[in-house]
């Protein structure tokens, strides 16, 4: 199988899935999140999306840095070598 | 014009023969106030730098006292001030390194009704919150007094530090325009933080106050830095001004500070909302439950670096997180407690187990911290 988009994960994502960095194999920003909550169980899909299954909009996504919501969103396209980094909001001081 | 005494020019000769920030630069930082929000572990050095540069005048806001569990990081502090409140704390020790400044304290949480007030005698204001609400409340106050914002967040190893600015960049609101839900993203108390890292944070977020101040380079304004101090990594994501920010956008609907607990869904205490009373059990209750009950199930909920802190006995730990793929572990009809730390991680593991079907399952209200207060003081506190 083709791993072909770096994935870089922040907080609790990166907690949750015991890993900041990983590679992974999508067309569409929506496709690779469902395939990274597949890959890394219930408790991380629930981070990532609501209740209405829309990506929770305290975590940013960035597509080889520009923030997806001002490209496509979810269908923003991506290709092989792209970086894809996940990064919520966090508050402690 | 600020002018400097003999004793200045010798506290301050190593910034004066800097061609970046020389007599008219220290002057600059003589004549700048700064408001820092919070003098915890991003305050602590935050404020200390700022003193020593001689920031001519520093606003502190906080109305905690000091704790032990604040001393591996707030190094404002040390271990004969545990209980004294962190304001005069602070402030001494301020007055101490520098007597040149002047330090300003504000004894209150940082609020709607006073957050416009304070900061409008300041030129900059510098987050160092720990919490959601109060990071909109700053920002709006720098939106709506169109003052720089100056941001640093922290979580385990990894910080986050930009300069909000909305009359040159983006706002908080147009990087972050919703909150997590309640209880989705760990605090430091929750999660934990590495003790170096609001060191270097809130070394970084004084770096830009300074900056800012001077006018030289280029500061963080449209660009978020982030750190990770495990890998040692730092990556920039440059940040977008959103032209439908609710503030600083194009056609804005927020014109005053509002109810930001409201807005972050926060409300003191609100974590048990969901369950209805017979999903709960105080502290007391299963005290003299575990000795009539002999088939009560026990769970820990935290993860397992705090259960080696401190637990009870014949508990089964499954963490919060791997509890959905170990359900199979446990029996429907069996008669359960869940604990964690405080209460709220085991709350939602009540709601999680009450939808999968279970029948009576109750939240340790308080958590093994409310154990160790009400029951069994052997238990330390974390």
């Amino acid at each position: 199988m083709r791993m072909s988009i770096k994935i870089l994960l922040y907080g609790n994502l990166a907690s949750i899935a015991g890993i900041s960095s990983t590679n992974i194999d999508a067309n569409t920003v929506s496709q690779l999140l469902d395939a990274l909550a597949i890959r890394y169980g219930e408790v991380f899909r629930e981070k990532l999306y609501d209740s209405n299954g829309k990506p929770r909009r305290f975590i940013n996504i960035y597509v080889n840095g520009k923030d997806y919501r001002f490209l496509k969103k979810s269908d923003t396209e991506i290709f092989p070598n792209d970086e894809v980094s996940l990064i919520p909001a966090v508050s402690g001081g | 014009m600020q002018t400097f005494s003999k004793d200045e020019i010798k506290r301050y000769s190593r910034h004066l023969i800097l061609p970046e920030v020389g007599i008219s630069g220290q002057r600059k930082l003589k004549d700048a106030s700064v408001l820092c929000i919070g003098i915890g572990g991003l305050g602590s050095p935050l404020s200390m730098y700022l003193a020593a540069a001689g920031v001519g005048r520093i606003g502190l806001v906080d109305f905690d006292l000091v704790d032990y569990s604040n001393l591996q990081r707030q190094i404002l502090y040390s271990t004969v001030d545990v209980g004294k409140l962190k304001l005069e704390v602070a402030a001494e020790r301020l007055r101490a390194l520098n007597p040149e400044v002047e330090i300003v304290q504000y004894n209150e949480t940082f609020n709607s009704r006073n957050a416009l007030k304070i900061s409008s005698d300041y030129d900059i204001i510098a987050d160092g919150t720990d919490n959601f609400p109060t990071r909109y409340l700053a920002n709006d106050v720098s939106v709506l007094l169109g003052i720089p914002n100056v941001y640093t967040s922290i979580f385990r190893f990894e910080g986050q530090a930009t300069v909000f600015h909305s009359k040159e960049g983006p706002c908080y609101r147009c990087l972050y325009p919703e909150p997590p839900p309640p209880g989705m993203v760990p605090n430091c108390a929750e999660g934990g933080v590495l003790g170096i890292l609001p060191g270097i944070m809130g070394t970084i977020q004084a770096s830009e106050v300074i900056k800012l101040i001077l006018g030289v380079g280029k500061p963080l304004i449209g660009r978020l830095l982030l750190l990770n101090a495990l890998d040692m990594s730092v990556r920039e994501i440059h940040t977008y001004k959103d032209p439908e920010c609710p503030i600083c956008g194009e056609r804005p609907t927020i014109h005053e500070l509002t109810d930001y607990e409201k807005f972050c869904g926060v409300n003191v205490g609100s974590y048990n909302n969901e369950l209805e009373s017979d999903w709960i059990i105080q502290p007391e209750e299963l005290a003299s439950e575990i000795i009539k009950n002999p088939k009560l199930s026990l769970i820990d909920v935290r993860n397992p670096p705090e259960w080696e802190i401190c637990n009870l006995p014949n508990v089964h730990l499954i963490p919060e997180q791997e509890l959905p793929s170990r359900l199979n572990e446990l029996d429907k009809n069996d008669d359960i407690v869940v604990y964690c730390k405080s209460g709220v991680r085991s709350s939602r593991a009540v709601m999680m187990l009450k939808v999968a079907g279970f029948k009576r399952v109750r939240n340790l209200n308080g958590g093994i911290q409310a154990w160790s207060e009400k029951v069994d003081q052997s238990i330390p506190k974390y």
